[in-house]
């Protein structure tokens, strides 16, 4: 058994039931149901799951949510034309998770941007959906889009346009 | 809610109540049980002349196809767009799996700085490349929770139904966003 299935089957006993094989997305309780007063442990907000039974301190324990609930991914589509001679660039894809502050840091960070600039490609990623924010050899924008995914951001390389 | 603080030396520091680092610790373990990285028998001659990443004897250095899950996809997307599936069949090919293994890496270095408060709370202290490695870590954690809570641009936990079953998971993730954005402001 993978290391998948057997901490899949783990969660599964935790949360004392599986979503089906194809389950429609967030129909499956990620969480067991609680009472309408409890509240989260972190933030205290009213939520489903209470760690902490009244009058008692906490004493560990955290549900897996990571590993189940499917949900369909959306694809980057690209429209640009291709041409031999140009060059190759790197886009980097608006997406709803990646904080702005961090976006821009790893421009910052990776390419060496000034402030200004990292900013502005920021914005154009927020706004535009995505900007270009490298051009090279294809060599080169390989191992810009690996930087990319390695600090979390959805980019990839084509040909310039 | 913990804060990332900058110290005048610039180390950085984060109190955390039990159950902050609890979540934080589970968090990193699920994102290394999905990143599932196989132990990889190395060549010792080959690590000495650096030919590690030029694959098994049959060529094979990693998959070729996104991978099933949906997280996993979005923490090892694609290089090239959907009309150039053979470019990012090859790419994926060769870099998958080292950046899953630094991916897993970065969340074992979360896992370590956590462990003398895990069950209690406490402070963690993180130098500038302690700060780096959670900065990408948290980022990975946030992807991972915000693709299975099929997160929009604009999400409020105060709209959720009472009843919502994932409102457990998106306090969570307001907690590491939160995490996140007091780490990157303090890095300046």
């Amino acid at each position: 058994m993978s290391v998948i299935s057997a901490v899949l089957l783990v969660t599964a006993a935790t949360l004392g039931e599986r979503p089906p094989p194809g389950a429609p997305r967030r129909t499956a309780p990620a969480v067991p149901r609680a009472g309408p007063r409890e509240r989260c442990p972190v933030n205290g907000v009213p939520c489903t799951v209470s760690r902490v039974p009244p009058g008692r301190p906490y004493t560990g324990g955290v549900p897996a949510i990571l590993l189940t609930a499917p949900v369909e991914l959306e694809r980057p589509e690209t429209d640009l034309g291709t041409d031999l001679s140009a060059p190759w660039v790197t886009i980097v894809w608006n997406d709803p998770v990646n904080l702005m502050s961090y976006v821009s840091y790893v421009f910052r960070t990776h390419f060496g941007y000034s402030e200004a600039k990292a900013e502005a490609l920021m914005m154009d990623v927020h706004s535009k959906g995505r900007a270009a924010v490298s051009t090279g050899s294809r060599e080169q924008m390989e191992r810009d889009v690996e930087a990319m995914h390695e600090y979390g951001l959805w980019a990839t390389l084509q040909k310039d346009d | 809610m913990a804060t990332f603080r900058r110290s005048r030396s610039g180390v950085l520091s984060l109190d955390l109540k039990p159950v902050e680092a609890d979540v934080l610790a589970s968090l990193a373990r699920e994102v290394i049980e999905l990143l599932d990285v196989p132990v990889r028998t190395l060549d010792p001659l080959a690590v000495q002349l650096g030919l590690t990443d030029l694959g098994d004897a049959d060529g094979t250095v990693g998959p070729t196809a996104p991978p099933d899950d949906e997280v996993l996809r979005r923490l090892l997307p694609d290089a090239y767009a959907a009309t150039d599936a053979e470019a990012a069949s090859e790419f994926r090919r060769l870099t998958e799996r080292s950046l899953r293994e630094r991916k897993a890496a970065a969340a074992r270095t979360v896992l370590d700085t956590l462990a003398p408060v895990v069950g209690q709370g406490g402070r963690v202290q993180l130098d500038a490349d302690g700060a780096r490695t959670w900065l990408t870590a948290l980022n990975d954690i946030r992807l991972a929770l915000g693709t299975r809570l099929g997160v929009s641009d604009d999400h409020d936990v105060d709209d959720l139904a009472a009843d919502d079953p994932n409102r457990y998971a998106w306090a969570v993730y307001d907690f590491t966003t939160h995490l996140q954005e007091t780490l990157v402001r303090s890095l300046g």
